[in-house]
């Protein structure tokens, strides 16, 4: 064997060696692992929510631009924001359900079953629940109702409806039966959806006589929310939930 | 002894010249591609000491090793699956195994004298 010869060759392999291990560091890749298919789709999805997040940025960017323009040109003409300031907080008090409202739609009435008991059963089937009452309050917003009281107490975004014995606190105040709904939609859709086959009254009520009389009224005034102070703790927050 | 350690200095002085990075795709092909190379480096050097080194095999070992290794990581790509594991576990034995015997050659080679 040619030892003069193989060492040149050795001299290429080493060359080729350093050339490669340079540009690989050159190259300052950090390490991902492997990428397999969940990982990948993963990454997707991550990126389609980013995608959401950023449009919905933009959106809201507009949105903001034309409440700038709205108050610029509110300013213009009358020299303060004012007037759309009132509006805004009139529409936000809506919604937050601090106003008297007005419009069309149903009082339900629940009351407690005349029925006589049989041996056996427990008078507690026969009774009007919380959880009667906060289903069918449940069924009336599917059906679309935009403003529900219980007994002249209005239903907000935070109010509970709890068991109290005998009676039902509703925000903590005292209710007993009977339990008169009001809530504000279209009249029909709301009795449609109380008497329809499958509702909660006609699976759970029906059989045990709790009285449910649906009265549908055109117009329909529902009382305000009149706590003042509900939002203690809750602030303002900017950007959206990160995961 | 000398002119080996020139060409990797050569080597390492194209690389840092050259403008050429690699895409993070290919980074796995690189790894593999290095495994390789260290893994006909220490058969070599094994060979050597065994009086059994020839440069034909050797060299066909260094590209051929390389090939493969770099095939099976494009179908592993194309799959899915990281297939480029087997090469890097077959040569990190090998590479392990051929230092153990060059070891004792060394050790052994040592105590004699």
């Amino acid at each position: 064997m040619n030892r003069k010869a193989y060492i040149y060759y050795l001299f290429i392999l080493a060359a080729i060696i350093g050339f490669i291990v340079t540009v690989q560091l050159k190259s300052n890749i950090t390490y991902q692992g492997i990428i397999t298919i969940p990982k990948l789709l993963d990454l997707q999805n991550e990126i389609s929510n980013v995608e959401m997040e950023n449009k919905q940025l933009m959106e809201s960017i507009s949105e903001q631009a034309m409440r700038l323009v709205e108050y610029k040109t509110s300013v213009e003409k009358t020299g303060n924001a004012y007037g759309t300031m009132q509006n805004e907080l009139e529409k936000a008090r809506n919604y937050a359900d601090y106003y008297t409202v007005q419009g069309p739609g149903i009082i339900m009435t629940l009351n407690d079953s005349q029925q006589e008991l049989a041996e056996g059963e427990d008078i507690a089937w026969y009774l009007v629940h919380d959880i009667d009452i906060l289903e069918i309050v449940n069924e009336l917003r599917v059906a679309g109702a935009e403003a529900i009281s219980i007994n002249g107490e209005r239903v907000t975004a935070t109010t509970n409806i709890r068991c109290g014995g005998p009676t039902i606190n509703i925000d903590g105040k005292r209710h007993a039966a009977p339990f008169i709904i009001r809530a504000i939609g279209d009249p029909k859709a709301l009795e449609a959806s109380a008497l329809a086959p499958d509702s909660y009254i006609e699976l759970y009520m029906e059989y045990t006589g709790i009285q449910v009389e649906i009265q549908k009224v055109e117009k329909l005034i529902i009382n305000g929310y009149d706590n003042t102070e509900k939002m203690k703790y809750l602030r303002k927050a900017e950007g959206g939930e990160a995961s | 002894m000398i002119i080996p350690i020139i060409g990797l200095l050569l080597g390492i002085v194209i690389g840092i010249l050259s403008p050429i990075t690699i895409p993070i795709q290919y980074s796995s092909y690189m790894s593999v591609a290095i495994l390789a190379a260290l893994d006909s480096v220490f058969g070599g050097i094994r060979s050597s000491i065994e009086k059994t080194f020839n440069i034909e095999i050797f060299m066909s070992g260094f590209f051929g090793n390389a090939v493969l290794a770099a095939i099976l990581t494009y179908i592993g790509d194309q799959l899915g699956v990281p297939i480029y594991y087997a090469a890097i576990f077959a040569f990190g034995v090998r590479l392990f195994q051929n230092f153990a015997i060059i070891r004792r050659y060394v050790l052994m080679g040592h105590k004699k004298k």
